[in-house]
């Protein structure tokens, strides 16, 4: 669900009112800035406590987006004035929606935006003025940011902004509301992060943020955004047929000394592609031997496929990855490996596709995993592409964070996973990076968890594990916002005051999300979280896992969480079968849940010897009902027989009679025989 | 002594009574049998015709009869304790008639109390059945219908035979 924008853009603020944040700053929200909307991120108004003249808004975010929160701290951290800096962050009730939002707190410039969208055309920026207020500051701005591991990821010429009412000073947007290159642009990102779909194309290098701001200054300088008008699919086809610097510069007029920088930043090939300090030295004067445009190395003749001609492998990959069910055919009756090895003096290249073809363990696959591995072996640059799901090493894990609600997009992810494709990833890198072989140790940490069916495993985890910053996407967390585990009880209290009542405490992500955050410390409640036999058992896990939490991290009195919790605490009540001690632990409920303590819930609702003197005491009146069952049948009888009974018994009592009359009678006779 | 051996010695003792003692004292004092034999003639019939274990009937017109009988003994003891007066006082008809009316009041007693302990049953059996039920009542207001649920199979086979040999 993405933010509701439309009510900022030309109406009224939904509610007006402010709101408090983290007890620093007051957001304004009957101050919208629809000028500094950050698209899917709206601009408020937002002030200070201590310093109300300094100029900040709040970006209202998207609940359903992770931030970038972990990188808050260093990206307040850096000093420069070319980047809104983030202040502070927190959750927000957004009363147009009524529920919980991020909102981030950053610099508000006094300018407005440079390009009020990338469809709009603007005047042509003078060299000068680019070189000066973009290309110096921000090569300073990626300084800084490579050297705290950090990047940008969304530099556009719509998340620019002029600092000073005079417009003479740029500076970027925000880049923490969304995830990394979330909302950009194919044409601004590199070739194989424009491949990948939004949500997977990851943290990147400073190099992706370098090529983002070429084709920023290209598209200062001309006016308008380069290739507008054409699809991401047409545009990436037009890059890996010519080339980026040659597609996006190609027909533009652009002078000499940017046309230098230009190349140095459209560089489709990494290693080549220009650095911050080519970029830093060109800015202080120094001028370079322009670099040639890299030019796809292209076979002697095109490989048809699907009615297309392809002259390169990155091509051939991407039609593949275009054409999925297509792809089988020309791979598997051995076109492919002809085309190769004709088109291509590349031995490694052809080893390479056929490792691909073939599995080393000789299990059977099947078509999905071999497309997949030929595509990485004819374009080792690109995307791991697996039908439909297309994400960079870096943001494999972003797109399951974004995707986990989608079930084919799981389906598909799972598989990625079990065939090891980013290990096969990894495999036909030649020099890969320290953070990608991290993330391929990841990877493989995180496949021994997609097929655990428990609570607290599977994709959720995965999911939870390769994203810090993925909120809870729990259902019961609908209208809440929580990203960490102190935030998740104030969120169910929030839900038990707003609805009065809980239905669920720890759904299957709820125990995805607390078991990716605090593994060791709830393996037990996990496995009862599992027990379906016995309601009772689980919940009283939920409730041991929620006063955990409450007694480790929130360590505050939660009074209305725990009122609702006693009610759905029921089942757990039911299972005594006395109506006496059901009664006396009603009333202990009531008297603990004032205190707010949910441990101590949990105390009253689950005593061992209350349990065990209730399970004694039902088995003795289980026996005695019985016993009573038995007299029952017993008197039936008797009842049924009712006559024989009186016969046998006036027998008896006529023969006690007689005896007692015959014991009177016999000494009266002898005293009278006596005496008389 | 296990139950078996109690029983032969029982059996044993009755047989030496029965052999070797009733006997010896009818011999002794044969005026007095005779007449208990002619006046409680009805008991030792009841005695033959009843198949009540204990035989209870017989005993109660045996206890009446003895009590018709007993003054004619003594008469008999304190008069001439010899064979023809035992027969001049069997063959008066009033004796007689004392004598097998006492009899005939054990027969009545027997009679009598049938009906009587129907009613007392029937009223016992309402008290016993309020009892239970106010039992049952009191388990189920306290431990749920469960209890009840589970009792209804608790009754054992053996449970109920012994229940109906006992009745």
């Amino acid at each position: 669900m993405a933010l509701n924008v439309a009510v900022n853009n030309d109406e009224v603020s939904p509610a007006g009112g402010t709101v408090p944040l983290n007890e620093r700053f007051t957001i304004d929200l009957g101050g919208p800035l629809p000028a500094f909307d950050i698209a899917p991120s709206v601009a408020y108004n937002a002030t200070l406590n201590s310093n109300r003249s300094r100029p900040l808004m709040a970006l209202i975010c998207d609940p359903q987006l992770p931030l970038r929160v972990d990188k808050l701290t260093r990206l307040s951290g850096i000093k420069t004035r070319m980047f809104l800096k983030p202040y502070d962050w927190g959750v927000i009730h957004w009363q147009a929606e009524n529920r919980h939002c991020p909102a981030v707190i950053v610099d508000r410039p006094a300018g407005g935006r440079v390009m009020p969208s990338l469809a709009a055309r603007i005047p042509p920026m003078n060299e000068n003025e680019v070189t000066r207020m973009l290309i110096q500051p921000a090569a300073e701005l990626l300084e800084q940011l490579a050297n705290n591991n950090l990047t940008h990821r969304a530099i556009r010429p719509d998340n620019l902004f002029y600092l000073d009412a005079e417009q003479s000073q740029l500076v970027l947007g925000d880049c923490i509301s969304v995830p990394p290159a979330v909302a950009q642009p194919v044409v601004f990102e590199t070739i194989e992060s424009g491949m990948s779909l939004p949500a997977g194309r990851g943290d990147g290098s400073s190099l992706d943020d370098l090529y983002s701001l070429g084709v920023t200054i290209l598209t200062l300088l001309i006016g308008h955004m380069p290739l507008a008008g054409m699809s991401d699919e047409e545009v990436v086809a037009e890059k890996l047929r010519h080339g980026s610097y040659n597609c996006l510069v190609g027909r533009e007029r652009v002078s000499l000394t940017m046309m230098e920088v230009l190349r140095g930043l459209l560089n489709d090939d990494e290693k080549e592609r220009w650095t911050i300090n080519d970029i830093l030295y060109w800015t202080n004067g120094r001028r370079q031997n322009p670099k040639t445009a890299a030019i796809p190395r292209k076979a002697n003749r095109p490989f048809v496929f699907n009615g297309n001609e392809y002259q390169t492998t990155r091509e051939l990959a991407n039609a593949f990855a275009n054409n999925w069910d297509a792809a089988a055919g020309p791979i598997k009756d051995g076109s492919l490996n002809v085309w190769l090895r004709r088109g291509f003096n590349d031995e490694e290249l052809i080893e390479s596709v056929h490792n691909a073809m073939t599995d080393p363990v000789s299990i059977e696959r099947s078509d999905d995993w071999m497309i997949s591995r030929v595509c990485i072996a004819l374009d080792p640059q690109g995307p791991i592409r697996y039908r439909q799901l297309r994400a960079s090493i870096e943001g494999l894990g972003a797109l399951i964070g974004a995707y986990i609600d989608d079930e084919d997009m799981r389906d598909v992810f799972a598989k990625v996973l079990r065939e090891q494709l980013p290990a096969f990833w990894h495999r036909n890198q030649r020099r890969p990076t320290k953070t990608q072989e991290e993330l391929i140790e990841d990877y493989e940490r995180a496949r021994s968890n997609v097929d655990r069916i428990g609570l607290g495993s599977g994709l959720e985890r995965v999911a939870y594990d390769l994203n810090p910053n993925l909120p809870c996407k729990s259902p019961i967390f609908n209208d809440g916002y929580v990203v960490d585990v102190s935030g998740y009880l104030p969120a169910l209290e929030f839900i038990a005051v707003s609805s009065g009542e809980l239905k669920s405490l720890v759904d299957r992500n709820g125990a995805a999300f607390l078991a990716s955050k605090m593994t060791h410390e709830i393996t037990a409640e996990l496995r009862d979280l599992d027990n379906k036999v016995d309601p009772h058992v689980e919940l009283i896990a939920c409730v041991r896992i929620l006063s955990r939490i409450q007694d480790g991290v929130a360590k505050k009195e939660f009074v209305q969480l725990c009122h609702a919790i006693a009610s759905l605490l029921e089942p757990s009540i039911e299972r005594f079968h006395s109506r006496t001690v059901r009664e006396r632990v009603r009333e202990r409920l009531k008297r603990v849940t004032r205190g707010g303590q949910l441990s101590r819930l949990v105390d009253v609702v689950n005593d061992s010897r209350d349990a065990i003197a209730d399970s004694k005491a039902y088995q003795q009146a289980v026996a005695v009902y019985a016993r009573t069952v038995m007299e029952n049948q017993r008197l039936d009888y008797e009842k049924t027989h009712r006559d024989y009974f009186a016969r046998e018994m006036g027998a008896r009592m006529s023969s006690i009679v007689s005896g007692i009359i015959t014991c009177i009678m016999s000494v009266l006779i002898l005293i009278g025989m006596m005496f008389f | 002594m296990s139950d078996e051996q109690g029983s032969q010695s029982v059996t044993k003792g009755r047989v030496i009574i029965f052999c070797v003692v009733v006997p010896l004292v009818c011999i002794a004092f044969f005026p007095t049998f005779l007449l208990l034999l002619i006046g409680m003639a009805p008991s030792i019939v009841a005695v033959i015709i009843d198949n009540r274990p204990g035989k209870v009937t017989a005993r109660a017109i045996a206890y009446l009869n003895f009590t018709g009988a007993l003054p004619f003994a003594l008469q008999l003891w304190t008069g001439p304790n010899s064979i023809s007066g035992a027969i001049e006082l069997a063959s008066d008809p009033t004796s007689l008639m004392i004598m097998y009316s006492a009899a005939a009041a054990g027969w009545a007693l027997n009679f009598i109390m049938s009906p009587i302990m129907t009613a007392y049953l029937s009223v016992q059996h309402e008290a016993r059945a309020r009892s239970i039920s106010k039992r049952q009542e009191a388990l189920i207001k306290e431990w749920g219908g469960e209890v009840k649920g589970q009792a209804a199979g608790q009754p054992s086979s053996q449970d109920q035979q012994e229940a109906s040999h006992n009745a």
